[in-house]
């Protein structure tokens, strides 16, 4: 066992340090999980959280997020019940065994949660799991030592497995987490779970008491190898702790996270410099990074500033039902004006990521806007029953019936999303809105990036209306326009700056004299940012023009 | 001695606290109120459990009072007799003891029991006009069973179907598809309102259609040779070995903009009979082929008739909204394999109309059907009403008595054919509730609809799931797995 004090002093220590580290670098995990969780305090809701596998679990879990709204409680609450996970951990194994654990192995479920934790999937109600577990089990051994010798063996077997079967729960769901999972396989998750715990975690603590009674036997009882090899047990877990928290964390997902907090809080010019960050393709961040681009007027001036090599699936998400993406498929819609498929596209990420505040939020301003006060009202109402988006829903409901929203007319004309490409799509909104400055734009890019330029050239008309001078970008596209088509171009009655001119010439000349690695770079360092580039080295569709 | 003192001292001190007890909970049960005013409107109540006719076999109708007043006092009883239910109570919400309300409700069987809500505001009683409905001679049958999952587009995540005990608020699985690898289950079809002879379909890696017969869970699929779509809509003939199914293509168009969010159209459909005992699908080009659509069959109770939807081919610029189905029937004999030719009962084309899911009452002599303006998915159409067909005149008339300014849709016989549920998104335009009626099978009338109760008054507020086919069931479905078949 470990000493009374120095127990206390790990405990403290570990909430200090565990607060510091997700109220900092893993402040996002404490955000993410506020955000896909929600816990309401109605009838219903218990009595449908309760009734299903782990149900009680889910609920409390559930309670102990929503004050996760509050980063810095959120950091407390999980830095106080991993710190409670090693504290009871150690007092439990000091009821069962009275042999020493100078290795203090029973600080290792706690570590190894916080090394889980940094990932997103891991289902952080194994937490209060364990937490609820080890609360439950302590009566219980203290009951087993006043019991009588007869029933000691029976309780000892019973209390060995229940302990464990949370405290074994950790390792038990993170087993289940690895393996493949079939249906036989969860069919059979308790007893699996209660071995692979039993033959796991239930392991170290005894484990560290055996080594720590034969070592004794070499010293002696000292003071000074006790410490010494507590000293060096401690350093050589914390060391491990650290190195897996380094595999574990992921700076992508906490990029990510960072990028979708400015989304919802609207500030787009932090997403552009959060999505800059990024390393590498994702399709996701290219199309957040477009939209960015739009809310802070810099699509028509900056689009190939950024890496496009998603082609015209830079701008839009296809629907795929894919998880993650299903999150953001709406932004571009609900920015359009176009509440159909912006609810269509939050409304399955609801179906399949379950109801959260995020997710509640989105389809009570969109039925709002589509004039579907009533539907509104089913969301606000499930908002109203939580602690800290109640306020919110209590003002959208006032405005539920009375405020005029800028919503889109229903139009005469039929559509259907082609859900697949939005490029007709975007085609349909020009025409029926031609002062949508955001449509228009993200048509341009749309024909830009899929190599039209010929629609490009044909579907320009309202850029005068929307600039006082041809954007950089657009004027590069039609000046290869007008080297193909000079008189089409010049029915445009668009002029294209002497700079821009000049800046082609410069480009072609360097393009034809382009034959080596280093060339192309010299290239790219020129023009990396500008459409020629684009279209001669990153577009997908080739270095061609496409006439559809 | 003086423990014996002590203890009588201590029962009779007990009894004393007993008694006092009961005295306040009947003084505070009893009408001790004095009434100041009466008003002649009946109170406003949700939800609107007013002018039903109830079966005597329904749950409380628990409901919510919708007049603001600092107390309340409620009188439920027979009419002309006085009260056996009364509450007094702060809270708006009325929650019916169930034992009082099954007792009350035997009773007055064939009779009318009111609401009676009295209303206390600035210290005053005023007694609002009651609230009457009529209770039945006709019961309903036992169990109310439906798919639960949200109105969606594309992708499911959790749903089963359940089965719910009218006269309780019970809601029991009988699957969820959690244990079925998260696949989609649907179309749940029980022959002549039985549990003991039900069929549903899977999607997913487990797809195929799961009949339940004799005791026993049996695997199929329902595909017709050289036909890509599997079995969609059913219906069980009345000797519970033939189903006549169909087999749909069906696409989904999302609308960009405007009220109706999503469009759903057959590219191509037919029908076919499967047989139970011998495993065999048997068809005709009269009921499929490239030229027609033919969905929602439907059998009478005489099992020698057949009726169904047909529309003309979807061709490739064909506008969804002029797909118009017509209802058809068709004489089949089963057991030769043999085939009438189909006749029009009812051209809904012609009147710009389109017919879905025919349901034959169980005494064989109407049909209920829904209307829409195209298609034959009328659950994303809030012009969809249901109608009712007299067969032997084949005069089709709009229930009006039941529409709203919503959708109407499936809709379900009870076995006597003195009830029927029908889907309505009639309260907020997205999710469908489950409505019950009653059905006068000698005027061919029904009564007020009204929503399938529950224990909160307020439940159907903040719940996100739809009710999806609700089908009236004798008994409950017990003890069959459908992982297993």
């Amino acid at each position: 066992m470990i000493s009374n004090k120095l127990r206390a002093l790990i405990f403290c220590l570990l909430v200090i340090l565990l607060s510091l580290l997700f109220h900092g670098p893993l402040s996002h995990i404490i955000y993410w999980h506020e955000q896909h969780h929600l816990f309401r305090y109605s009838e219903i809701y218990f009595l449908q959280t309760t009734n299903s596998p782990f149900g009680v679990l889910n609920y409390i879990t559930s309670y102990a997020i929503q004050y996760f709204y509050d980063p810095l409680i959120g950091a407390l609450i999980v830095a106080f019940s991993l710190s409670l996970i090693f504290l009871l951990n150690s007092l439990l194994w000091q009821k069962l065994y009275s042999h020493c654990d100078y290795f203090i192995l029973s600080l290792l479920p706690t570590l190894y949660l916080v090394v889980e934790l940094a990932s997103i999937e891991f289902p952080i109600k194994i937490i209060f799991g364990i937490l609820l577990n080890l609360i439950l089990v302590i009566p219980c051994v203290c009951i087993l030592k006043k019991a009588k010798k007869h029933f000691k063996p029976l309780l000892l077997i019973f209390i060995f497995v229940l302990s464990n079967a949370y405290c074994i729960i950790s390792l038990c769901m993170m087993t289940i987490e690895i393996i493949p999972t079939t249906s036989t396989f969860k069919s059979n998750m308790p007893l699996t779970s209660t071995i692979v715990t039993l033959l796991i975690l239930s392991a170290s603590p005894f484990l560290g008491s055996l080594l720590s009674v034969y070592i004794s036997k070499f010293t002696k009882g000292s003071l000074k190898w006790k410490c010494l090899i507590s000293l060096a047990s401690l350093l050589l877990i914390a060391s491990i702790s650290m190195w897996g928290l380094f595999e574990k964390h992921s700076y992508r997902a906490r990029l990510m996270i960072k990028v979708d907090r400015h989304i919802k809080n609207n500030e787009w010019h932090e997403v552009l410099i959060e999505t800059k960050k990024y390393q590498g393709k994702n399709h996701l961040v290219s199309y957040i990074n477009n939209l960015a681009l739009y809310k802070t007027g810099r699509l028509p001036y900056d689009l190939f500033l950024y890496p496009q090599s998603f082609g015209k699936e830079s701008i839009f998400i296809p629907w795929n039902g894919q998880t993650k993406e299903n999150e953001y498929g709406d932004l571009i819609y609900a920015e359009l004006g176009y509440w159909n498929e912006a609810h269509r596209w939050a409304f399955e990420s609801m179906t399949i990521n379950g109801e959260n505040a995020a997710i509640l939020q989105k389809l009570v301003r969109y039925n709002i806007a589509n004039k579907r006060p009533l539907v509104a009202q089913r969301f606000i109402n499930i908002l109203k029953e939580t602690k800290f988006y109640k306020n919110w829903a209590i003002e959208e409901e006032k405005i539920l019936h009375t405020e005029k929203i800028n919503y889109t007319e229903q139009k005469n004309q039929i559509h259907f999303s082609n859900i697949s490409d939005i490029g007709a799509d975007l085609l349909f909104i020009t025409r029926q809105e031609p002062d949508n400055k955001m449509a228009f734009e993200y048509l341009m890019s749309y024909y830009l990036l899929s190599n039209r330029l010929l629609d490009f050239a044909q579907n320009s008309s309202n850029m005068k209306t929307f600039y006082q001078g041809v954007p950089p970008i657009y004027e590069q596209a039609l000046i290869v326009f007008k080297t193909m088509y000079p008189k089409e171009f010049e029915a445009l009655e668009l002029e294209i700056s002497s700079q821009c001119v000049e800046q082609f010439k410069a480009y072609s000349q360097s393009y034809a004299n382009c034959k080596s690695q280093s060339d192309q770079l010299r290239l790219r360092e020129q023009f990396g940012a500008s459409y020629w580039y684009y279209l001669n080295f990153i577009s997908p569709y080739g270095n061609k023009i496409i006439i559809q | 001695m003086n423990i014996q003192k002590i203890i009588s001292a201590k029962l009779l001190k007990l009894c004393y606290i007993c008694f006092i007890f009961h005295t306040l909970v009947y003084i505070s049960c009893n009408k001790d109120i004095e009434v100041s005013s009466s008003v002649a409107r009946a109170p406003q109540i949700s939800p609107s459990y007013a002018g039903l006719i109830i079966p005597p076999n329904i749950a409380p109708l628990n409901f919510a009072i919708e007049e603001a007043a600092t107390q309340y006092y409620i009188e439920i009883g027979e009419i002309n007799q006085n009260p056996t239910i009364h509450y007094l109570q702060k809270d708006s919400i009325v929650k019916i003891n169930q034992k009082h309300w099954r007792k009350l409700l035997q009773q007055a069987k064939g009779g009318v029991i009111y609401f009676r809500i009295y209303l206390k505001r600035d210290n005053k009683w005023i007694q609002m006009a009651d609230i009457l409905n009529v209770v039945a001679n006709q019961e309903i049958d036992q169990y109310l069973v439906y798919r639960l999952l949200y109105p969606g587009y594309e992708l499911w995540n959790e749903m089963g179907i359940y089965q719910r005990e009218l006269s309780s608020y019970k809601q029991i699985p009988i699957v969820e598809n959690k244990s079925l690898e998260g696949s989609c289950v649907n179309c749940h079809t029980f022959a002549n309102n039985s549990p003991e002879t039900m069929l549903l379909h899977i999607r997913g890696e487990l797809g195929g259609t799961i009949l339940y017969r004799d005791g026993k869970t049996s695997k199929t699929d329902m595909t017709v040779g050289g036909m890509n779509n599997r079995g969609t809509y059913s219906s069980w003939h009345p000797d519970q070995q033939h189903i006549a199914f169909s087999m749909n293509d069906v696409q989904q168009y999302f609308h960009f903009s405007g009220s109706k969010p999503i469009e759903v159209a057959d590219k191509t459909s037919d029908l076919a009979i499967y047989d139970c005992q011998t495993n065999e699908i048997f068809t005709s080009p009269k009921i499929s082929g490239e030229e027609q659509l033919e969905t929602y069959p439907s059998w009478h109770p005489n099992g020698r008739v057949l009726y169904f939807c047909r529309a003309k081919k979807l061709n490739k610029n064909m506008p969804l909204d002029s797909i118009l189905y017509d209802l058809y029937s068709v004489e089949i004999d089963v057991k030769s394999r043999t085939f009438g030719d189909p006749q029009c009962v009812y051209e809904a084309s012609a009147l710009g109309k389109s017919v879905s899911f025919p349901r034959v009452s169980p005494d064989g002599r109407h049909l209920m059907l829904t209307l829409s303006d195209y298609g034959c998915f009328p659950i994303w159409h809030p012009e969809s009403e249901l109608a009712l067909l007299d067969i032997s005149s084949n005069s089709l008339r709009i229930l009006e008595e039941v529409n709203s300014d919503d959708v109407e849709s499936f809709h379900s016989w009870s076995s006597s054919g003195d009830w029927f549920v029908f889907s309505s998104k009639r309260l907020d335009g997205l999710w469908a509730r489950p409505f019950i009626a009653h059905f006068d099978k000698k005027t061919g009338l029904a009564g007020k609809p009204f929503i399938l109760p529950q224990k909160d008054p307020y439940f159907y507020d903040n719940f996100t799931k739809t009710y999806n086919l609700p089908e009236l069931i004798t008994r409950p479905v017990k003890n069959v797995d459908f992982r297993k078949p």
